[in-house]
Parts: C-alpha cells; sequence; structure tokens
C-alpha cells in the first residue's frame, strides 16, 4: 500500500514573502493516478519536488505509504522519477537498458531478469530484450526508457511534464501509453503538467492548484460538470467556459439589454459585497441557438463562425443596448468572445445578431467577490 | 508557408526584406522576452548577430540537412537530433527539441554563462520551423560547438591510457561541485551531457545539456544527493556499456568508478563549504585553509569568521568561492585563456624559466613577457597545419613538456624543446587522430538512442530490420506523417 498525504504541507523559498505551496491538503489513493494542473508558477512543481526530497518542506508534513518521509533523502524514499530523458546505451541490449539499475543495486539476477520481463511484457517488447536499441523505432526506443523506470517498482511514480520534450505527434502518443501504463501497473503516481487535456485525458483525479493554493479535487467529470470557482471553470475544458459578470434586477441576470432566470434560492445567496452582481458561466456546447420570441435567451452579435464538419462554432459579442459590451466585462479567453457550438449546418452569417439561450440545468453561478460557487 | 532564402548580409536580417523571418537580437542584459504561441514565421532568437544563420535550411528536417553544411565531428547519445553545422567560420551545435524545452535552455544556459560557469555558449534559438508543404517543424536550440572537446565515448574509442575513466570522474565531480556551489540543479547529469577538454594530465568538463536544469538560489541537500544518486546511475550505466562494446580496459569496475565520483564529489564539497574552528592562536590554520582551496584551484573570495559563544573558538567557514584560481593568474600574466591544469603547468614553466635566467628580482609580469617570446610562442607554432584543430596550443605545450621530460629520462640528461618537439609530433601527435571511420562509427551508435518521429518512424517499418536503423536518419520522410497514423506501437495501447 502507498497512499501519499500531505498535511497542511507548506513550502517559502528563502527571500519570498509569500509561500510557493501554502497548506497543502492532499491524499493520493493506493495505486491512483493524479494529476496536478495548473498555470505556470502556480507551486505544482514545487509540490512534486517536495514529495521527492528535492524541496524542503517548511511546514506539515509528507506520508508516502503511512510512513513520514519529510526529512528523508529522495533515494530512500522508494519513488521514481519517470523520463529523465533516459539515455539508450547502444551496446547494451534492450534488457540490460532496462535492468543495469537494479544490478548496480545488487539485485540478484534471477529477480532482475524477471522484473525486466514482465516490464517488457506490459511494454510490448519481449521479442526485442535480447536485441540493442539500434534495432528498434522511436516508440520502442521511448518504451525502453519508460521500461528502465517500471523495473524498480517504486512506490510512487512520479512525472513532471514528462511530455514537454517530445514533439506533437509522439506526445498524443505517449500520453494515451503512459496512462494505460499506469493503470496496468496501479503503481500511485503523482503527474504535474500545465496542459488541462493533459489533465483530463490522463488522471484518474485531478488537483487544481494555483499560486500556491489548492483550488479543486476531483474526478475529471467532476471539475467540469461543477468547477468549485471561477478559476477552475476558467481553466478546465476546451474550448474555455464562457464566464461573464452580470447586473442582477428583479432576480434575474441582465444580459445586455435581455434577462434570465435566475433561481431565487442562488439569488439570495448574494452577499452586499457582490455588488448586485452575478458571474454566470456556460460551457459553448451548453447554449444553443433560439427563436426571436424566446423568453430566457440573449442576444449575440457574431464575429466569426468555424465549421468543422462535425461541430460549429460560433464567436461573438454580447448586445446591450444595441451596441457590443464592453470587453472589459468578461473572462473568458478566446479573445474575450463568447463561443457557442451549434449544428455546423444552421451556422449564422458573420455580421448577423443572433438570441443564444443557456441550458438552465448547466449554467455555472458564482459569487463576484469570492469567485466560489453559488449553485 | 515557403520560406525563401535570404542572401547573406546583414541587410538579410530585415524583417521587410522578408517577411516571414524575424531576428531577435539580444542584448547581453536582456533576458529575452517569451510568448506562449508558436511563431507562424522562422524567428531567431540570438544572443548575437550571424548572417549566414540565415542561409541554413531550417525547412528541412536536421536529420535530412545537406552533407556539406555538417561539421564530421563525434558527438554524444542523446535522445534527440544532434547535428555540427559548419556556419561561415564557426561550428554550431543544432539540437532539434520542441519549442517550450528550446527556449528555456536557451535562458538557463544564457545565466549560466553569466555566472561564468563551464557550459557550451548559447548561440540562438530557432522557432516557427515549417517545411515547405507547410508543416511544422521543431525548434532548434543552437550552440557553439566547444572546440578541441570530444564527448567521452570519442576518448574511450582510442586506446587511452587505464585511468581514463577516472580521469573522467574526476573532472566531473569538479564540475558538479561547482554548478551545486552556482545554485544549478542538474536533473540528467551523465557523462553523455558533458564535453571533455585535455587539462595538462587531466580532464575539464563542461556541461552541455540543460535541459532537465534548473537554477537556484541555493540547492538543498535533497536536490545535491538527488543529482549525486542520478550520476552516479547514469555512471555506472555508460561504463557498463562501454564495457559491452568491449571498449573499458577490462580491470575497470564501473560500480566502483561510479561511487567514486560520488565520494569525490562530497569530499570536495567538504573542503569547500565546511566550518572549521580552532583556536584564537591558530590564525595560521586559516592561511593553511585557503592554501588547500588554491590547490583545488579555487579562489576564497569571502571568508566568514565567527568566534563561538564562549569567545574561545573561532569558526572559519568560505563564503563565495571561485574556481579558475591559476587560470585567472595565467591569463592576468600573459593573456592566455587555459584550462586550470595547463595553467598550474605554465605557470610552473615560467616560474622555472626565470630561476633559469637569473631573472628572481624581476617582475613576474616581465618575465611572463619574455617567456611568451622566447618559449611558449616558438613551440606552439611548430604544431603542424593538420593537428591545428585537434589539440590546444596550451595542451600541445604541456605534453611536450612530459615528452621532454620522458626523453630526458631515457637519455640519462637535458634535451633541447626542438629535438623534444619533433620527436613528440613523430611519436605521439598521432594518437590524437580521430578518423572519419571512428568518428562515423560513433554518431551511427549515438544516433541509436534517437527518439524522433522524423528521423525514425520516417523509413518503413519499424525496426524489425537491424540493417535498416542504421540508415534511419537519412531516411526519406516523406511519409512520415502517414506511418506514424499507421504505427503499430499505438496499437499496443489500445488494448
Amino acid at each position: 500500500m502507498a497512499e501519499v498525504v500531505f498535511e497542511h504541507v507548506t513550502r517559502v523559498y528563502p527571500g519570498n514573502d509569500k509561500p510557493s505551496v501554502d497548506d497543502l491538503n492532499l491524499d493520493i489513493k493506493d495505486g491512483e493516478f493524479l494529476v496536478l494542473v495548473g498555470p505556470s508558477g502556480c507551486g505544482k512543481s514545487t509540490t512534486l519536488r517536495m514529495l521527492a526530497g528535492l524541496e524542503e518542506v517548511n511546514k506539515g508534513r509528507i506520508l508516502i505509504g503511512g510512513k513520514d518521509v519529510t526529512t528523508m533523502q529522495p533515494k530512500d524514499r522508494d519513488i521514481a522519477m519517470v523520463f529523465q530523458n533516459y539515455a539508450l546505451y547502444p551496446h547494451m541490449t534492450v534488457a540490460d537498458n532496462m535492468g543495469f539499475a537494479l544490478k548496480i543495486a545488487g539485485t540478484p539476477k534471477a529477480e532482475i531478469r524477471k522484473r525486466v520481463e514482465k516490464a517488457a511484457e506490459i511494454l510490448d517488447l519481449t521479442e526485442f530484450l535480447d536485441r540493442k536499441p539500434k534495432a528498434l523505432s522511436g516508440g520502442q526506443r521511448q518504451r525502453v526508457a519508460m521500461g528502465r523506470a517500471i523495473v524498480r517498482e517504486p512506490k510512487v511514480f512520479l512525472m513532471d511534464e514528462p511530455l514537454s520534450n517530445l514533439d506533437a505527434k509522439l506526445r498524443v502518443q505517449t500520453r494515451t501509453q503512459i496512462a494505460a501504463l499506469q493503470r496496468q501497473l496501479g503503481v500511485t503516481t503523482l503527474y504535474v503538467t500545465h496542459d488541462q487535456t493533459e489533465a483530463l485525458t490522463m488522471g484518474d483525479r485531478i488537483a487544481v492548484i494555483k499560486l500556491g493554493i489548492l483550488q479543486q479535487v476531483g474526478a475529471p467529470t467532476e471539475l467540469y460538470d461543477t468547477p468549485a470557482n471561477v478559476f477552475v471553470a476558467g481553466f478546465i475544458g476546451s474550448p474555455s467556459m464562457n464566464l461573464n459578470t452580470h447586473p442582477v434586477v428583479d432576480g434575474k441576470a441582465k444580459i445586455g439589454s435581455d434577462t434570465i432566470d435566475l433561481p431565487a434560492d442562488i439569488v439570495a445567496k448574494l452577499t452586499p459585497e457582490d455588488n448586485g452582481q452575478i458571474v454566470i458561466g456556460f460551457r459553448p456546447e451548453d447554449a444553443g441557438l433560439a427563436t426571436a420570441d424566446d423568453a430566457n435567451a440573449f442576444s449575440l452579435k457574431v464575429a466569426n463562425v468555424e465549421d468543422l464538419g462535425s461541430d460549429g462554432y460560433i464567436y461573438g459579442t454580447i448586445i446591450t443596448d444595441d451596441s457590443a459590451l464592453e470587453s472589459s466585462a468578461t473572462m473568458s479567453d478566446q479573445n474575450k468572445l463568447t463561443t457557442i457550438r451549434v449544428n455546423p449546418r444552421a451556422l449564422p452569417k458573420v455580421g448577423e445578431t443572433v438570441k443564444i439561450k443557456i441550458d438552465p440545468a448547466k449554467m455555472h453561478l458564482f459569487s463576484p467577490s469570492s469567485e466560489l460557487r453559488l449553485n | 508557408m515557403e520560406f525563401t532564402k535570404v542572401p547573406v548580409g546583414i541587410s538579410g536580417m530585415s524583417a521587410r526584406t522578408n517577411p516571414q523571418i524575424k531576428a531577435i537580437v539580444q542584448g547581453s542584459g536582456d533576458d529575452g522576452g517569451q510568448s506562449d504561441e508558436e511563431p507562424r514565421s522562422l524567428t531567431i532568437t540570438a544572443a548575437s548577430s550571424n548572417p549566414k544563420m540565415f542561409t541554413l535550411p531550417w525547412e528541412q528536417p536536421l536529420s535530412q540537412w545537406p552533407q556539406e553544411l555538417l561539421a564530421n565531428l563525434p558527438r554524444g547519445i542523446s535522445r534527440h537530433v544532434v547535428r555540427f553545422v559548419h556556419v561561415g567560420d564557426e561550428v554550431y551545435a543544432m539540437k532539434e527539441i520542441t519549442r517550450g524545452v528550446a527556449e528555456r535552455e536557451y535562458e538557463l544556459l544564457r545565466r549560466l554563462q553569466k555566472l561564468d560557469l563551464p557550459t557550451v555558449t548559447p548561440i540562438a534559438v530557432v522557432t516557427g520551423r515549417h517545411s515547405k508543404s507547410g508543416e511544422p517543424l521543431e525548434s532548434i536550440l543552437v550552440t557553439r560547438h566547444l572546440k578541441f572537446s570530444l564527448p567521452y565515448r570519442a576518448l574511450f574509442a582510442r586506446n587511452l591510457r587505464p585511468d581514463t575513466a577516472q580521469r573522467l570522474i574526476d573532472a566531473l565531480a569538479v564540475l558538479m561541485v561547482r554548478l551545486h556551489l552556482a545554485g544549478f540543479y542538474w536533473g540528467d547529469v551523465s557523462l553523455s551531457n558533458v564535453l571533455f577538454l585535455r587539462d595538462a594530465d587531466e580532464f575539464s568538463a563542461f556541461l552541455v545539456d540543460a535541459e532537465t536544469g534548473d537554477l537556484h538560489a541555493a540547492l538543498t541537500d535533497g536536490q545535491r544527493e538527488y543529482d549525486m544518486d542520478l550520476a552516479r546511475t547514469n555512471i555506472i550505466g555508460e561504463l557498463m556499456d562501454l564495457s559491452s562494446g568491449k571498449l573499458l580496459p577490462g580491470d575497470v569496475d564501473e560500480v566502483e568508478v561510479g561511487n567514486g565520483l560520488v565520494d569525490r564529489y562530497h569530499s570536495l564539497w567538504s573542503t569547500l563549504t565546511d566550518t572549521e574552528k580552532f583556536g584564537p592562536d591558530e590564525m595560521w590554520k586559516i592561511e593553511r585553509r585557503v592554501n588547500k582551496l588554491n590547490e583545488l584551484g579555487f579562489d576564497v573570495d569571502e571568508l566568514e569568521m565567527k568566534t563561538t559563544e564562549d569567545g574561545n573558538r573561532i569558526l572559519v567557514r568560505p563564503r563565495v568561492v571561485d574556481a579558475g584560481y591559476a587560470s585567472r593568474k595565467l591569463l592576468r600574466l600573459t593573456g592566455l585563456d587555459v584550462q586550470e591544469n595547463q595553467a598550474r603547468r605554465l605557470l610552473n614553466d615560467l616560474d622555472a624559466y626565470r630561476a633559469s635566467t637569473w631573472q628572481d628580482d624581476e617582475d613576474l609580469e616581465i618575465v611572463a613577457t619574455d617567456w611568451m617570446r622566447v618559449v611558449f610562442e616558438p613551440t606552439v607554432r611548430m604544431i603542424p597545419h593538420e593537428y591545428r584543430s585537434q589539440i590546444e596550443p596550451a595542451q600541445f605545450f604541456h605534453e611536450i613538456l612530459e615528452h621532454r621530460w620522458f626523453l630526458a629520462e631515457k637519455a640519462g640528461h637535458d634535451i633541447p624543446m626542438r629535438e623534444a618537439v619533433k620527436s613528440y609530433i613523430d611519436t605521439v601527435l598521432p594518437k590524437y587522430k580521430l578518423n572519419t571511420e571512428d568518428v562515423d562509427k560513433l554518431n551511427a551508435e549515438a544516433d541509436s538512442g534517437v527518439v524522433d518521429d522524423e528521423s525514425t518512424y520516417g523509413f518503413d517499418g519499424y525496426g524489425s530490420d537491424a540493417d535498416d536503423a542504421d540508415d534511419t536518419d537519412d531516411s526519406d520522410d516523406s511519409e512520415g506523417s502517414d506511418a506514424i497514423d499507421s504505427d503499430p506501437d499505438a496499437a499496443v495501447w489500445a488494448s
């Protein structure tokens, strides 16, 4: 059993006022693939390095398999950092390339062979075990490097942006491989990335971190369907969620010159700090074209359209008093335009004004002051 | 997106001349800007401008660059495609990697350079590359080839002294201590990521690959220990590989050499950083400590001295140490910029010259000028032309002195310099030459670990035929993207 536990873990770099990781509490279950995701400088790599023993922990403690490792040297923690640009040695066979580190550690020969054969089977390299790297394809070479980490049979795998030095084609392929491999091996894994697509496609659970503070931990669908705050809402998902702040008038949200019904219990949760406003978020696929007389719809001036064959996208600006809404009031990216996914056969023309209706069940409502989820 | 070659000349750098080329030449104080967007047109971010950079075939994958552009120099093992390229009078090392990694490594190498650490010199990052048909290509990191340097495999390819492995390890330990003192965590220490320069009887090691590195204000013990642990594993692996290839003398114990690195590192680290404790009447011990550091090639810029609470003992710890004690002294006296041990050797010869010419009362600066004119320069001018790119003048001089001593011992009397040089050129120097065949063999080996779909997936098949793999890098990859789509490797994971 190798559960990993961060207990109130804080890291302050010398000379900094603010912690790079602040009071982190996080459990990675035995055998779980946890992806730590966030923008650059958010503290995700620091978290991984604290677990590896490469960074000091200023406050709190870290446990691996119930054992306090907070002050333990990296090599005594039984962890493996995967993909350190492992070199392949040309004169050594694939089996030796995978197993030589065990030989150094004094593992008996029979045990080495057993572990190497097991890893080779998982990596589909069995028939190449006695051959040299020269005889392998790029993908196979990549897998030999993975084998070098696997045969150690560590308690925990640590992966820090392992795909960053692969080109686009190999990256997608290797992403699938790592996820499949981890599930076969069942080794507890902490995987760090800035790429939310990697996080969504690979992790059993995702932990989103921003400025050293953990924002939300949950299964990919959980984070996608019920983001806990505005940051997670905007960070997870591609194309990202449309997020705008709107005035609340008579219990309804005013979007441009239109109004949209809001649940009364949510409106009741707004505080004076919210200044009579609410943040409404909806994913591009959770809204659609409406008719001119539809209630609960708002007007959008079409700035651009995209036909991807299977999907169509409308990018537009919200109309307010017959003019486009100030872009400063919007919080989503995509050049601050509102994005709607529609049937590509029903794409409007650029310059047209269309009515958009949000699926009320899929609306995400946040407090503007605390940025926390209200529904 | 088609890229047109720009005529050589500064005018070719203007974005107006060719709107698809952007040149960003950075000032020395500028850390350079990075954006998240992949540039649409070829962008060269460089520390200095070399107009010839614009004449290179950036629109081709590096593995397919024409032979006439390439310098046939031995390469180390790498996961990426690496080539040495003639650019004007210089030779640049080009490495094809993803944009983020290239930009990061470029900036990191620049910062290490500013700290005066022994690393290769970063020249440029080339991003926004596209093939003629508009397919995006990986970025290229450009560094200057370190003249006279060799990867460790090239050193073992020739019959060298049996203690070569040990001397490489010693050089690497010094490099590790210097990098760690400066706050650099490497994350991937290995002989493959280092280049070696001969340095009198020793070697000097230079960092060539900083992909996984990080610069911190100071390193934690965990970072240092992990770096050394990884270094140990990688080096033992590299030596085991040489041993499998029958390139390592039979009596070398790989594990012992690897452990030796860690021991040597620790002893050097503690000499440089430990706090010493002694009584107020033992101040001479400070001098002894400083002398010991000088002997190891380090200057002490700052000493921290504290008394214990009871006031009976003094605690001394070097705070700032700088490598290159002898080489800085030689540089000041002669203008020669050489490695530390070479400098020590040359300084010794300078001292000997001063004594033998009865100039003990003369300023060392003046004697040094004489020594350069009368001893050093005439000797190094005798390096045969074909060896001038293979041996550094200071190394040549050192080896002549060694050879002269060896001849004198055999003859039982002094040997004139000219005679020693001639004998050395006839009998020793030829051993330095690495022939084309050796280089080709080394480079084929180095390429057998490359993980790159352009060069690896480009050929038809997936390595089931070992003979095909030799041509990996030269193969036509016009089918490259199709090959990956139908990659049988991918199917392994689908189930």
